[in-house]
């Protein structure tokens, strides 16, 4: 099982680059950079936040591939 | 699938690190008779204390001196990409700088341990069989003076870095004169930054245990091959083999420990 996001593609869709992103979020543009890369899987607390940001619940941004 | 593939590059790894080291055992088998026939240890023994503590000296000089230069190319190349920002924060700042900045930050950290090792180095070579009154000269005086000063130098350089770093991140604030420097670092960093460090932190724990047991292998050898006294290095590389180890088990075993 893998956890996947569309982090990036709903950044594009809302107009945000990564540091605005970021900014929101409270965090750095690297930790966004490593989501979106896959490299890093985010907390509960970060993923609810991303999700806020986007309007949109959190398994709409991140899902399980198996 | 995943497991085979683990597992298939797992042996070949084994593989290509047998075949160098029986490369490396080979060549140093063979330079061990080789040096026995040209004597090569007896010259080792020539190099006198006086000649190791030039050598020590003008080699370190040379290295510190280039660091000096390339960290401050550096400085001066971050200063002038920061000047076109309004407010240089870590959300503003481009890739270019931030990479500039920590590559900026690990040279003066390198080079201020370096600097104090290689001033350790010349203050101990004339101590060894109590060399020290033939060493006492005026030139000897003028080079621990110039080590003292770069040491002292290159300290603050690095205090200054880490003030240039606090100026961009001010929310992580490092106190540069703290003792708890890295614990405090540590808790200011977000989540992602705190996997990376933890990722970087275990990979470097991993190559420091293997590089030290290595290093005492080789210290071996080269004990034998050169006839030199390498006794009380393999003893320090075996107490902080322990220590590592050690520390990394107890703080994991603190960790670990599942509360009711």
């Amino acid at each position: 099982m893998q956890l996947k996001n569309r982090v990036k593609e709903l950044r594009a869709r809302h107009n945000l680059n990564q540091t605005e992103l970021a900014k929101t979020v409270e965090v750095s543009r690297q930790t966004i950079s490593l989501i979106e890369r896959g490299d890093y899987s985010p907390s509960i607390l970060l993923s609810l936040k991303i999700a806020k940001v986007f309007d949109c619940p959190v398994d709409d941004v991140f899902y399980i591939v198996e | 699938m995943k497991n085979l593939n683990t597992s298939k590059k797992s042996r070949t790894t084994f593989i290509i690190v047998l075949i160098i080291s029986m490369f490396i055992g080979g060549t140093i088998g063979y330079l061990g008779i080789y040096m026995a026939d040209i004597g090569l240890s007896s010259k080792m023994n020539s190099i006198t204390p006086n000649n190791l503590f030039s050598i020590i000296f003008y080699l370190g000089l040379a290295i510190i001196l280039i660091l000096i230069i390339v960290s401050f190319k550096l400085r001066f190349s971050i200063k002038s990409e920061l000047k076109n920002l309004n407010e240089p924060s870590e959300y503003n700042i481009n890739d270019s700088t931030s990479t500039k900045l920590s590559l900026y930050i690990t040279i003066n950290s390198l080079n201020a341990f370096f600097s104090i090792g290689w001033l350790l180095c010349l203050i101990t070579i004339p101590m060894q069989n109590s060399l020290l009154k033939s060493f006492i000269n005026e030139n000897f005086i003028v080079k621990i003076l110039i080590s003292i000063f770069l040491a002292a130098f290159v300290f603050l350089n690095e205090i200054y870095s880490l003030k240039t770093y606090n100026k961009i991140y001010t929310n992580k604030g490092i106190d540069v004169l703290s003792f708890k420097l890295s614990s405090e670092l540590f808790q200011k960093l977000d989540e992602g930054e705190k996997w990376i460090t933890l990722l970087a932190a275990y990979k470097v724990f991993t190559l420091m245990s293997n590089l030290i047991l290595f290093l005492m292998i080789i210290s071996m050898f080269l004990s034998i091959l050169l006839d030199v006294n390498v006794t009380l290095t393999i003893i320090i590389l075996t107490f902080i083999l322990i220590f590592n180890k050690l520390a990394y088990y107890l703080t994991a075993r603190k960790l670990e420990k599942i509360s009711d």
